[in-house]
């Protein structure tokens, strides 16, 4: 028997003694006293209705009180996920410029080989000719040219090529910076979910995982992570497509 | 293979944009536009002759799935070469492209040789149907 029937059976009694009361009084043609228990009677339904809302109110204050006391979780809506938002924006910025930064040292290092190359063939295409003429000074004095202007070439690019290098390891200094912060972040993430586990227990968890599970707009599960997603290699994919037909 | 061919990049990273451009145009493919999501995409794509695709999957305003079911709808459009290089790697997402009209599909992070196998698989094929 459940708590709620437990409490009514006292209210029914009272009930089923006052309406053989009003019987009584209608079989004994006491139309005063009928109008009475009448009266009685409705009171005591206004009174328990009153009782029921006072209840209700009671444990809505204790809720509101529930979740008004986990302040962590409070505090993690308030300010801690507005702050891990903009540090993940800082952390996209950082890796972004971090890639371009790469990207153009990059560039700038092709064409550093590029020059280094061109200097190279007009050595080889002066050396070709010094052969063909035997020795001739006019081409000797050439290809002694086309050496001098490698060698420039070559001192410049390569000292280029080094710096660029160096620059290139310094900048994956970002990867520390955005690590810590991420490392922060995921600190965050993990305060929410002890808080809003805490929270469906102190509410007496009526609410099962399944009612908790909002749909996800997002189908798609982006780049996989080792140990989260089943996802296929380049290889599982060449082979399924090719299994359909591809 | 015309290495003059005029080919779209579409990626809503700059910098994966800009990392596919510098490795199509290592392989002589020079020629190239890009577009940082299929609504963008479209436009170009309606105005400009273009020879070749290359999208991601995932970007916003319009996706790269979207933008190939546009491509394959759009009678001018529909024999466009489409190779998708996104990071979504399930497998009924490969099935999804393939049955959209896929030309090739290549999972990021990916290689410079695997770029040039999957291009050169798809104009040999083009080549072979024409």
């Amino acid at each position: 028997m459940n708590a709620l029937l437990k409490e009514s059976i006292p209210m029914h009694i009272g009930t089923l003694s006052k309406l053989k009361e009003m019987v009584r009084a209608l079989e004994s043609g006491d139309e005063p006293l009928y109008e009475l228990y009448m009266s009685q009677l409705v009171g005591m339904r206004e009174q328990n209705l009153l009782g029921s809302v006072v209840k209700i109110t009671r444990e809505l204050h204790h809720a509101v009180k529930d979740i008004n006391a986990d302040d962590r979780l409070s505090r993690v809506a308030s300010s801690d996920i507005p702050d891990a938002c903009q540090r993940l924006d800082y952390v996209v910025k950082v890796t972004e410029e971090a890639a371009h930064k790469t990207l153009d040292l990059v560039d700038q290092s092709k064409e550093q080989t590029d020059q280094i190359k061109k200097a190279m063939s007009r050595v080889a295409a002066a050396r070709v000719r010094v052969y063909a003429s035997n020795n001739a000074k006019a081409d000797v004095d050439n290809l002694l040219d086309a050496i001098s202007g490698m060698e420039v070439s070559v001192n410049m690019g390569t000292s280029h090529l080094r710096s660029n290098l160096t620059e290139l390891a310094q900048i994956q200094e970002y990867q520390d910076l955005t690590g810590q912060i991420i490392k922060r972040v995921i600190r965050v993430v993990r305060d929410v979910e002890s808080g809003l586990i805490e929270m469906l227990r102190s509410t007496g968890s009526a609410l099962k995982a399944g009612h908790l599970s909002v749909p996800h707009e997002e189908k798609l599960e982006g780049p996989a992570v080792p140990g989260l997603s089943v996802s296929s290699s380049q290889q599982d994919a060449d082979a399924l497509l090719a299994e359909l037909g591809f | 293979m015309d290495r003059n061919m005029k080919i779209l990049i579409v990626d809503d990273f700059s910098t994966m944009r800009r990392i596919v451009k510098n490795l199509l145009g290592d392989l002589g493919y020079s020629n190239t536009t890009e577009a940082d999501d299929g609504k963008t995409a479209w436009p170009l794509l309606q105005a400009g002759e273009f020879d070749f695709v290359v999208t991601d999957w995932n970007m916003p305003g319009m996706t790269g799935i979207d933008l190939l079911k546009n491509i394959r709808a759009d009678a001018r459009l529909a024999k466009l070469p489409v190779l998708m290089v996104t990071a979504e790697a399930q497998r009924d997402q490969i099935i999804e492209a393939a049955k959209a009209g896929v030309n090739g599909y290549i999972i990021k992070p990916f290689t410079a040789v695997t770029l040039k196998e999957k291009i050169d698989k798809i104009f040999q094929r083009v080549a072979e149907a024409a």
